[in-house]
Formats: C-alpha cells, structure tokens, sequence
C-alpha cells in the first residue's frame, strides 16, 4: 500500500539506513533524536485530526 | 501562563489541551486562563449535553436548576439538552457545570456572543434529523463562537473556534512527558492502523 505523504517525509527525514521503498511492508528503524521529538508532535497533531474528525 | 504540565496543540482553529497530571476537571483552577479567554470573547455561554450516561432524573434536574437560566432544547428526558447557562456556575460555581459535565457521554460548552448563535445550535438540535445534525462540522452556521469539549482522550480538552472568533492567544507547546509517551508507547503503530498501512517504524535508541 501507497505511504501517505507525511509519513514519507517523517521517514526519509530520520530513518537509520536512508533510501526505502515507498509501497513495501518493511520494518523501518528511525533514530531517537530531539528532531524526532519534534516531528513526532507533528505527527500526533496530524493523527488527533484524522481520528477526531473520524469520531464524530 | 500556568505552572501545570499541560501539552498544548494549536492547529487550523483547534486547540487540544492534555493535562498530563489527571484525567479533564474543568473546575480545577488550572483551566482558570482558558474560561477567562472563552468568557472574554464569548460573552454567553451554554451546555450542550448529549448520551445521558447517568441513571438519576431528580439529581440530573436539580443539577440543570442551579446552573442554567433557560433550557432551548431537551429531548427524550434530558437524554439531550442544550441549556443557558448563568453568568455564576462559570465564574463561582464551576463544580456544578462539571457535575453536569459528567452526567453526559458527550459534554460540550459553547461560547458566544450574540444570543442568535445559540438559537442556530437549538433549531438545528430541534430538526427531525437531530442525529445527522451533531455529524456536521461543529461551526457550521456560526459566526463568532467558540465550544469546549473533552478529546478523544479522557485528559484531553479540546477547543474549536469558528473563522470569525479571535484566535486562540496560546502557540503550540509540548510538553516533555507528552512526546516521550508518544515515542515509547506505540503511537506510530496506532497511526500506521490508522492510515491503514501495513508496515511498521521502530524508534531506536542508539
């Protein structure tokens, strides 16, 4: 299945080996850094949308 | 602006606040700066509870007494009300609006400041299609109002405003505790589910 844009980018920004393939079913290991921290925030705004606006 | 550990989450007209001490109270004093900016930019205010979720009419009703001026709107015995509330239950007299607040699975405060706004939420309740009603994006119709709710999380308020309302005076700010839970309690795997993707990202601490 097709990765949705913003995961592509939180990937390509921290994953440990760089270069994946956008539609596999892979295992990806990302690297715990104070940027992660920060995207991970992102991340979580973008999902607290999705899954409110699902909810109601 | 508090000494509470609050992570804040400023995003396209939605506030979400997750005090990461308890589970939401909106009577305790930490939620004193929201009620006063809600207060400030909407000066009436009104409680919208919907799914009954306790057994006693009698307490429920005296509940409804002591914190609303008027009822708009009450279907099914209380199972859905929609009331105004007094000027008192926000600035004294919080624990009775939470006491109501808990009464209901889905709680809401709305804030505006023309009457006529209400009245809009009211006749929209009020139509044969009540349940396709609540479906619709909370500020449909609304010029200038704001609405609290609880999020999806038990600890989480959650604050909508509509495109006219002055926006919220507080910037994103996370709280510490708060990404360190999303990174070492299975978030991204919760996303992932979410977007109905079938791999998976571990975090590695190197």
């Amino acid at each position: 299945m097709e990765i949705s844009g913003i995961v592509t980018t939180f990937l390509q920004e921290h994953l440990i080996l760089p270069g994946f393939i956008p539609s596999s079913d892979s295992l990806f290991e990302v690297k715990f850094t104070e940027a992660l921290h920060k995207d991970l925030g992102m991340l979580h705004t973008y999902f607290l949308n999705i899954q409110e606006n699902d909810a109601i | 602006m508090t000494r509470f550990d609050l992570d804040i989450i400023n995003y396209q007209s939605v506030l979400w606040i997750t005090d990461m001490e308890q589970d939401l109270d909106i009577s305790h004093s930490k939620w004193d700066f929201v009620f006063e900016f809600l207060k400030q930019n909407g000066r009436l205010a009104y409680f919208d509870g919907y799914r009954l979720d306790h057994n006693d009419d009698d307490y429920i009703k005296e509940l409804i007494e002591s914190s609303s001026e008027s009822v708009l709107y009450n279907y099914h015995r209380v199972h859905h009300v929609f009331l105004k509330l007094k000027d008192s239950t926000l600035t004294n007299h919080r624990r009775v609006l939470t006491e109501l607040w808990d009464c209901y699975d889905r709680p809401r405060v709305f804030f505006f400041q023309e009457e006529q706004e209400a009245q809009h939420i009211a006749n929209r309740f009020s139509k044969p299609s009540n349940a396709s009603a609540r479906k619709q994006p909370i500020m449909t119709g609304i010029q200038h109002g704001y609405v609290l709710s609880r999020g999806m999380e038990e600890n989480v308020m959650r604050i909508d405003k509509s495109d006219d309302a002055p926006p919220f005076p507080w910037e994103t700010s996370r709280s510490k505790l708060a990404l360190d839970r999303l990174a070492n309690e299975g978030f991204l795997a919760k996303l992932l589910r979410k977007l109905h993707l079938s791999f998976d990202i571990r975090i590695k601490r190197l």
